[in-house]
């Protein structure tokens, strides 16, 4: 039977299993899984029966069904679309991979020359000692000049595992990386080593040593000699051009055009002064704050998505949240420890996963193909003014450190902060892939120098760096996992009223019906003389129990209840006596002027005859509904534009058709008052309630989009900002 | 490779292997289509989708290869490029022969019919925004396990993924629904 029983406890049973389980499926999931199910062969027979019976008689459900196969052919489709560019980008890059590869042998085969002349010349030297020389000079010559008798040999020992920095007598200082020297078959040369010093940086001891100030035939004033000789026990080690060895040379006064010019011996004891390369070149400081230390395509791919990308403080700020990425590898070492409060989904992962049976699939952090943005926070601020980073020298460089994808380049900057730009930029050749050395080689070249009386502080902003780095990537997790356990309480009160109002509603539609029913029931018996006290006695179920009186009364009933249900006229003749029941449905149609310049439209009927309001469904400003003769109906009609209020109010409704309705405006008080004031109390209650709920509907799911819009976004950032899957894009 | 183990790849889902040895072909298509008042993209997009038309037929066992598959990828291209120029209406297409007997290009027809309606998915699939593609994918046609797919995409677990999905889902059918009613309608 039609009545509310059945039907509410259905919804109970929903209700309480859905508090159970959080993950709550709306009805229109559930039926798209069960259609999934379906189309891949998991029901069980008799649930396939059952369903392709409901197939065969419910047209929606069938159509329904065919968009879902479509889509599922869809994704095939895309896989395909996708494969299929791959495969033609592949065809492209191999194909041009030919057309080169000629040229590359050509290179290999020069550079295999270089090292065969380089190993034949070289040969065993003897050691340096006082003003003592070994046989062949740094060049494998045996070829020495009158200075390198004169001037006794600093040796400093060192080890060409490590960076060392060593001062001489006169105070050249002298910054040695690590890995700085090759043996002559071109490996790296391990071990100690001895490094071996002879200098002469004032005047008499320039003109003592028998040293000359000329290149060929030019003059030119000095600001020190020296010599750098390195040797692995006798042997001669070169040094790796890659890497180079830092010198700064003491000066009382900096004079400008000065360059450093290499000795070349002469035959009869002089040394000449040749090839002069320019000296490093002094940086000026710009406000850090003015620079751009963003990711390459990091505003246009903004721009491009339709953001603002001016907007400061929406880029920091978003940029800066993927920092949450990295929480895993800085701070917790046991990770995984699943959050159980935590509902909703993270918008960031914290690994990247690629599967195993694709080539070098495992995990991976996000700290080997990513920068952190904590560490672009941590430095890109006041307290890092007059460093070497707040140099358009250094903004320069950011740009290929985005494109290493490599946080440990960055880190080379900020840890060698005392150092020269230029001796960074060697340091870091020797790290990247072959595409970026070219880049920071080329960068070396530059000689770009340090900032004049720069900040002085480097350990302390080298602990600031480290500290901020971690506080910031803490931080910002923290932030995002609170936001997003908060979105997810917010989704799960969202559903929870959801059902509520739907339960509240499918109340209301078995009251109205129960309401309705009586009344007619009562209309029929009034006209066709029967004693309806007999019959009705509430509620209406138990109708069903008392005794059938005659067969009128059980025909009537069923014709009633017929009726109703469907919103029919009833004609009902009593064979018995001839009497007639009529009751008439007649339709009436409202039409809303402009209804699609409204965000949201309602539209009740108030029947002063039932307890509740009903509310019309209908489309593009149409909608009907057949009127119940024996009772008065209020037309009221709510519609929002934006959070405005629209109101329209029509009292004793004809069935006719209601053309050109036009809403006018009404402040939120106002329209509170007149419902209030509307029909029965218990019909402006549950209006102003069901309105209540649209509101909160309305802003929910505005904050739902939000949300997915933002996802969405930090997916495709994080797709743009990572190496892990894929090569770097070059 | 020859032409039987391409089309055992197809059938087997090895399409990337399949597909770099059916690109073999593309050159020589290209040139067809450049001389034919067609510009590199034409020949991009039209070998693009007779490579999706040949593995749908490949896979869905209706064709009968009467020679090389090279050769009838080839027609396959010339077909869709005979009609494509008939929509430019810009050749004189006498001259212009597929090199199809009459039931393969009724065939070819059926299955290009089919195919419209499958790019339409595909396009509302492509509307949907990466994540939800991507999910989509991932569990349809990579066949990944929901476990592995919240591990890469960032789901704090199974059954958020799950759900996930079936919203994505939902979001496509409604797209595609409205997508073929204004194609209706138009």
């Amino acid at each position: 039977m039609p009545g509310s029983g059945p039907q509410q406890a259905q919804r109970t049973e929903t209700k309480s299993s859905n508090q159970l389980n959080p993950y709550l499926m709306r009805k229109e999931l559930e039926s798209i899984k069960k259609i999934e199910d379906y189309l891949s062969g998991q029901l069980s027979a008799s649930e396939k029966a059952g369903f392709e019976e409901q197939l065969a008689n419910d047209p929606q459900l069938r159509e329904e069904v065919n968009l879902q196969q479509e889509l599922m052919r869809g994704v095939e489709r895309a896989a395909l679309t996708q494969q299929i560019k791959k495969a033609g980008q592949q065809f492209i890059r191999w194909r041009n991979f030919t057309r080169w590869a000629g040229g590359g042998l050509a290179i290999v085969l020069i550079a295999t020359l270089v090292m065969y002349f380089v190993m034949r010349t070289a040969s065993q030297p003897t050691a340096y000692e006082g003003s003592q020389l070994p046989a062949y000079n740094e060049a494998g010559e045996k070829l020495w000049a009158d200075a390198d008798k004169n001037i006794d040999a600093q040796i400093f020992t060192i080890h060409a595992g490590r960076d060392t920095v060593i001062e001489t007598k006169g105070g050249i200082v002298l910054a040695v990386p690590a890995n700085a020297f090759l043996e002559e078959d071109g490996k790296q040369a391990i071990g100690p080593l001895s490094l071996i010093v002879k200098e002469a940086l004032d005047a008499s001891t320039v003109m003592q040593a028998g040293l000359s100030t000329s290149s060929g035939s030019q003059l030119l004033e000095t600001g020190g000699m020296f010599l750098i000789d390195a040797r692995k026990g006798e042997q001669l080690v070169k040094i790796n051009p890659n890497a180079g060895i830092y010198a700064e040379v003491p000066a009382d006064t900096i004079k400008p055009g000065m360059q450093l010019y290499s000795g070349k011996r002469l035959p009869d004891g002089r040394i000449d002064w040749v090839n002069p390369v320019a000296l490093e070149r002094d940086l000026v400081p710009v406000d850090i704050l003015s620079l751009d230390f963003y990711p390459i395509a990091y505003f246009d791919s903004l721009q491009a998505w339709g953001y603002n990308s001016r907007d400061k403080i929406f880029t920091d700020s978003l940029y800066y949240s993927l920092a949450a990425l990295f929480q895993g590898d800085i701070s917790t070492p046991e990770e995984g420890g699943s959050n159980e409060n935590v509902r909703y989904e993270r918008s960031l992962p914290d690994s990247f996963y690629l599967p195993a049976d694709e080539p070098g699939g495992r995990r991976f952090h996000w700290a080997e193909c990513a920068i952190n943005p904590a560490k672009i926070k941590a430095i890109w601020s006041n307290t890092f003014q007059n460093t070497l980073l707040a140099t358009r020298e250094f903004e320069e460089r950011m740009y290929w450190i985005h494109r290493s994808f490599n946080g440990d380049i960055l880190d080379l900057y900020i840890n060698n902060l005392d150092k020269p730009l230029w001796y960074i930029d060697s340091l870091v050749t020797l790290q990247t892939p072959p595409f970026l050395q070219q880049e920071f080689r080329a960068f070396a070249a530059r000689k770009d120098g340090k900032i004049k009386n720069g900040s002085a502080a480097f350990q302390k902003l080298r602990d600031y760096y480290q500290a901020k780095t971690r506080l910031y990537t803490d931080a910002i997790s923290k932030t995002q996992e609170a936001f997003w356990r908060k979105q997810a309480a917010l989704d799960a009160e969202a559903d929870q009223k959801q059902q509520e109002h739907q339960i509240d509603a499918d109340k209301r539609t078995a009251t109205s019906f129960q309401e309705e029913l009586v009344i007619n029931l009562k209309e029929a018996a009034r006209q066709l003389g029967y004693d309806s006290s007999k019959i009705l006695q509430l509620p209406y179920e138990k109708v069903y129990k008392v005794q059938i009186v005659n067969t009128g009364w059980y025909n009537v009933d069923r014709a009633v209840l017929a009726a109703t249900l469907n919103r029919t006229t009833l004609d009902f003749t009593d064979s018995a006596t001839g009497k007639k029941a009529v009751i008439q449905y007649l339709p009436a149609t409202f039409k809303v002027e402009k209804a699609n310049e409204f965000e949201r439209l309602y539209v009740y009927l108030l029947p002063d005859g039932l307890s509740s309001f009903m509310r019309i469904e209908g489309a593009n400003g149409k909608y009907d509904e057949k009127l119940n003769e024996l009772m008065k109906y209020t037309l009221v009609i709510i519609a929002y534009k934006g959070d405005h209020p629209y109101f329209y109010e029509q009292a004793a409704v004809k069935p006719q058709e209601y053309a050109g309705i036009q809403l006018t405006g009404i402040d939120e008080q106002e329209l509170a008052r007149k419902l209030n004031g509307m029909g029965k109390l218990t019909q402006g209650l549950a209006l102003q309630k069901e309105l209540a709920y649209f509101h909160f509907e309305n802003i929910d799911r505005q904050r739902r989009t939000k949300l997915l819009a933002m996802q969405e976004l930090t997916w495709k950032l994080i797709k743009l900002l990572q190496a892990c899957e894929g090569t770097p894009v070059k | 490779m020859d032409d039987h183990k391409i089309i055992e790849l197809i059938r087997s889902g090895g399409n990337s292997k399949a597909l770099k040895a059916l690109y073999r072909s593309f050159p020589l298509m290209q040139k067809m289509i450049r001389t034919s008042g067609g510009s590199r993209q034409d020949a991009e997009d039209i070998f693009q989708e007779a490579l999706i038309i040949l593995c749908t037929q490949v896979r869905e066992k209706d064709l009968r290869l009467t020679a090389k598959l090279s050769t009838y990828l080839y027609s396959i291209c010339r077909y869709l490029w005979k009609d494509e120029l008939k929509k430019r209406n810009t050749q004189p297409l006498d001259a212009f022969d597929t090199g199809l007997t009459g039931p393969e290009e009724q065939a070819l027809e059926l299955v290009r019919e089919a195919d419209k309606q499958t790019s339409l998915a595909e396009k509302v699939l492509l509307d949907l925004g990466e994540r939800c593609r991507e999910l989509l994918l991932l569990f349809y046609h990579g066949g990944r396990k929901l476990k592995d797919i919240a591990a890469r995409m960032g789901y704090s677990s199974e059954n958020t993924a799950k759900n996930q999905k079936y919203k994505c889902l939902e979001a496509a059918r409604n797209k595609l629904k409205e997508l073929k009613q204004s194609l209706q309608t138009n």
